[in-house]
């Protein structure tokens, strides 16, 4: 009687422990092929490609529309925003559309900020230079003359733009220009992520990231392939500018496509001038801008200032060196 | 205390046999489970993506859950995206090793053709590299 009665007990239990161990093995199967299906939108703009990762309804049409507006908008060639304002008369007001001007509001924003280490108004040395989109073949013979590069400085800077009350811009000085460039790629990510919200799992134009989903993020060494530091982030922006693709060397010099505040190219009189620089911080056109802004100012007080005022961090590398500024969550990966 | 081990206490287990019949059906379970567990937890992780390397430079990168055919940059060889596997469905390569790897869709799964220096790599996650472009 006795043995009968723990037998019957033993074979209750058995049946529990099978039944854990059954739900135990289902319950993750199930639970991974019922996820919410995920889109990617690829394509081409701003001279580079994109990526869009989101869940939740297929909105690819409304997402293709809004990143062409913007391309369009920002191109300094062609009929768009930017052209229009570069090609008009001194004095005359061009209305632009409200994607151009809230992008331009925050880059003359960042421009003041930084005491004009980003700007989006010097489109006039970069064509001197020989970087703009119709000018630029990756070699050069020879440098712009010191006379020039100055006389073409007096036309360089946010101040020789009005932003007007009705989403109006006036060029006030003959020979200014603006280029959307440092800020437009972040600018396009951020618009992204206010359209999508939640759904949106991480946007790529051109290696410029805002995401919100938890991904990790690596670093490009920037004189090789390999990859020099790695963050996981969410709900963040990362954005990398650098002097290793747009550039181009004459009688030995490397000179790269980000114009410093002396008229050339970022770092050209320092010793050890920072090669790539890597900026974190909650919107990608920050970043973007910012990232411009740490190839022009360097490891500085200057730069630690200007990234706290936006919450933001740096990686910054020089060919020697690497620091970072702010609270990074970027580590650095041991290179062998 | 005192009578726990008395002839009366433990009279019930010198009768029963060492091993009944339900030492064995919970045994066979044992057997039985761990085996299923085991299949599935050795089982390879599927692949999301698919990187493609033409003489050690990144080319391609494409998703897995998108069918699609497409010519490899620089080479004559085409890929083809389809049920969640890529393979290498032409190529002018002359022994065609490649091809007859078939499509690949386990993570860490590699096609490799030696001649074209072309590497197909699966893996599970994206790579998210923040560089400068354009």
């Amino acid at each position: 009687m006795l043995y009968r009665r723990s037998a019957s007990r033993a074979y209750k239990g058995v049946i529990l422990i099978a039944f854990a161990v059954i739900l135990s093995i289902l319950i993750p199967i199930f639970s991974a092929s019922c996820n919410a299906r995920t889109h990617i939108l690829t394509g081409n703009a701003f001279g580079s490609y994109y990526s869009v990762e989101y869940m939740g309804d297929n909105r690819d049409d409304e997402l293709r529309e809004l990143i062409s507006a913007l391309d369009e908008a920002f191109a300094v060639n062609g009929s768009g925003d930017i052209a229009s304002i570069n090609a008009s008369p001194v004095g005359k007001s061009v209305k632009v559309n409200s994607y151009t001007f809230r992008a331009l509001t925050l880059a003359f924003e960042i421009g003041c900020a930084s005491d004009e280490a980003f700007t989006p108004a010097a489109y006039p040395l970069t064509e001197l230079w020989a970087f703009a989109p119709d000018n630029y073949i990756g070699a050069a013979n020879s440098i712009p003359s010191e006379e020039s590069v100055g006389q073409t400085l007096k036309t360089v800077g946010t101040e020789h733009f009005a932003l007007g009350d009705e989403q109006t811009v006036t060029k006030l000085t003959d020979g200014a220009g603006l280029d959307l460039g440092g800020i437009g790629k972040g600018f396009a990510a951020d618009e992204v992520s206010e359209l999508l919200g939640e759904d949106l799992l991480v946007a790529d134009f051109g290696a410029t990231f805002r995401v919100t989903a938890p991904v990790k993020i690596s670093i490009q060494n920037p004189r090789g392939s390999n990859l020099v530091a790695e963050a996981t982030v969410s709900y963040s922006s990362v954005a990398t500018s650098g002097d290793y693709q747009r550039f181009y060397v004459v009688d030995g010099v490397r000179y790269n496509h980000i114009m410093g505040r002396d008229g050339y190219p970022a770092g050209h009189f320092s010793e050890d001038p920072v090669i790539s620089a890597t900026v974190t911080s909650p919107s990608a056109a920050l970043s973007d801008a910012l990232s411009t802004a740490a190839m022009v100012l360097g490891n500085s007080d200057e730069l630690s200032r200007l990234l706290e005022k936006y919450d933001a961090s740096c990686v910054l590398f020089t060919e020697t060196e690497r620091f970072t500024v702010g609270n990074t969550p970027f580590e650095f990966i041991p290179q062998k | 205390m005192r009578s726990l081990r008395s002839e009366k206490n433990i009279r019930h287990y010198k009768s029963a046999p060492y091993l009944g019949i339900w030492d064995f059906y919970v045994l066979l379970l044992i057997i039985f489970l761990s085996t299923i567990a085991l299949k599935y937890y050795l089982a390879p992780e599927e692949g999301k993506f698919c990187t493609v390397y033409v003489a050690g430079e990144e080319v391609l990168e494409l998703p897995l859950s998108v069918d699609t055919k497409t010519e490899i940059p620089g080479t004559h060889a085409l890929l083809t995206i389809s049920g969640g596997g890529a393979s290498i469905t032409e190529n002018d390569c002359p022994n065609k090793i490649c091809i007859k790897t078939g499509f690949v869709s386990d993570a860490g799964g590699v096609i490799v053709c030696a001649p074209n220096k072309i590497v197909v790599r699966i893996s599970g996650e994206k790579s998210y590299v923040t560089g400068v472009h354009g």
